[in-house]
């Protein structure tokens, strides 16, 4: 019996074991010609109704602290790869789109165009460089009773 | 009265009778030479023979009439076993074991057990077997009690057997008994299959899985597939956002909308880089300390 139950354990852990084998693959590394970044744009409220901070958000906790709210919390994270000369649109709480266009990428920064828009029109428009794999953010728009904080990745 | 004289006694009486029957002109022949060669010169073998004898052997042996008619439903055995029953002579062994036609063997057997006169009177009125056998048996009884027991029990065409199991019941305790010559048969068993059955010792302690153990392996088992799946699954720290170690960023150009102002702010030396928007109304909680 005690085989038995071995094996059948065995059975069912199998297709998970399978489906650890099955993560997605690292984002792309650094080839000689990088032509393509994934951006990652995460929103988080920023509220005094919920304290505390996301432990998804545990890297920017330290920088969170120069602010005045007592609660990050992440709403969404949204990704797409980008190439360059193209943009992907990132929809935002509040009726609000982000758009972040790749300008140019080389194996130590890219510089990405973003601009924000609501319902008026654009709201900010900038081009930032930033080093590889590394974060800026996006800060101030109202929601609710906070504001939210936008921060954009670029990994390659 | 010696059976010499039955015997002349009977084939006169049948003689005078009319009878047309084919079983009693069998039956006549039979007696006309009521010797145990003739007899045997009808035989036929046929599936009857087999279970007669069989009846009469256990019955012979085991001393129980009951015994073979507890589990057997079979009309001609009971028949045979209880006529074994209540003749015990030779002459009806050797009649039975000739026999082809039942009624034929029936009427012959009881005719050379005991030729009383009772006896044509029953075989003259061969049709209804039953009826000719239950009249026949008191004349060939030599208990009378056997044959008045059955005829209370089964004279109304009721459940044959079960009138005769109950007839012969009492009678088989008080008359019949066990040979002591005879050895017990092994018990026979039901089938293979009950056979091979492992059967439990006490004094070992079994090795199966009781209830509970099973209950336990269950949910160990639904316990650990349950933390391989989350180990398996994107967990909360998966899709944490990661920050480099360095992040430099450089603002080249900037604009805002009329109504918004932008401030640049940079806390930590490799910490990110805030670009802060203020539509107007960010409160001073929006200002960083």
């Amino acid at each position: 019996m005690t085989r038995r139950l071995a094996l059948a354990l065995l059975l069912a852990l199998a297709p998970l074991t399978s489906l650890a084998q099955n993560r997605p693959p690292p984002p792309p590394s650094a080839q000689a010609g990088v032509r393509q970044v994934s951006m990652e744009l995460m929103v988080v409220h920023a509220t005094d109704s919920r304290p505390g901070v996301d432990p998804r958000l545990a890297s920017l906790a330290s920088s969170f602290r120069y602010f005045k709210y007592q609660g990050y919390w992440l709403l969404s994270t949204q990704r797409s790869p980008v190439s360059v000369g193209d943009g992907a649109t990132f929809s935002v709480e509040g009726d609000r789109r982000v758009k972040v266009t790749l300008v140019s990428v080389d194996d130590e920064r890219a510089r990405v165009r973003v601009e924000m828009s609501n319902r008026d029109g654009k709201l900010l428009d900038t081009t930032v460089s930033i080093n590889r794999n590394g974060t800026f953010i996006v800060a101030g728009p109202k929601y609710q009773d906070g504001i939210l904080m936008l921060p954009l990745r670029a990994s390659y | 009265m010696s059976e010499e004289l039955l015997g002349r006694l009977l084939r006169s009486s049948l003689v005078e009778d009319e009878v047309d029957t084919d079983v009693e002109e069998a039956v006549m022949q039979a007696l006309a030479t009521p010797t145990l060669p003739v007899l045997r010169q009808l035989a036929e073998p046929v599936d009857l023979e087999d279970d007669i004898f069989s009846a009469l052997q256990v019955v012979k042996t085991s001393g129980g009439i009951p015994k073979v008619l507890v589990e057997e439903v079979d009309l001609e055995e009971d028949i045979f076993a209880a006529l074994e029953a209540v003749s015990h002579r030779a002459a009806l062994r050797g009649a039975l074991s000739a026999t082809v036609d039942l009624e034929e063997d029936i009427f012959s057997a009881l005719d050379a057990a005991s030729p009383r006169a009772a006896l044509r009177e029953a075989l003259s009125a061969s049709v209804d077997l039953e009826g000719d056998i239950f009249a026949a048996l008191p004349a060939a009884s030599s208990t009378d009690s056997l044959a008045t027991l059955l005829r209370q029990n089964l004279a109304a065409e009721v459940d044959l057997e079960a009138g005769v199991m109950t007839a012969l019941a009492p009678v088989a305790s008080s008359s019949v008994q066990p040979a002591e010559n005879v050895r017990p048969q092994a018990k026979i068993r039901s089938s293979a299959v009950e056979r091979d059955i492992p059967r439990p010792n006490p004094a070992v302690p079994s090795r199966r899985m009781p209830w509970r153990a099973a209950l336990v392996s269950l949910a160990a088992a639904a316990a650990l597939a349950f933390f391989v799946v989350r180990a398996v699954a994107p967990s909360a720290q998966e899709d944490a956002f990661v920050l480099a170690d360095r992040n430099v960023a450089e603002v080249e150009d900037l604009s805002a909308s009329a109504t918004a102002s932008v401030q640049v702010m940079q806390f930590e030396e490799n910490g990110p880089t805030f670009i802060l928007v203020d539509e107007g109304t960010v409160s001073d909680k929006a200002v960083p300390l």
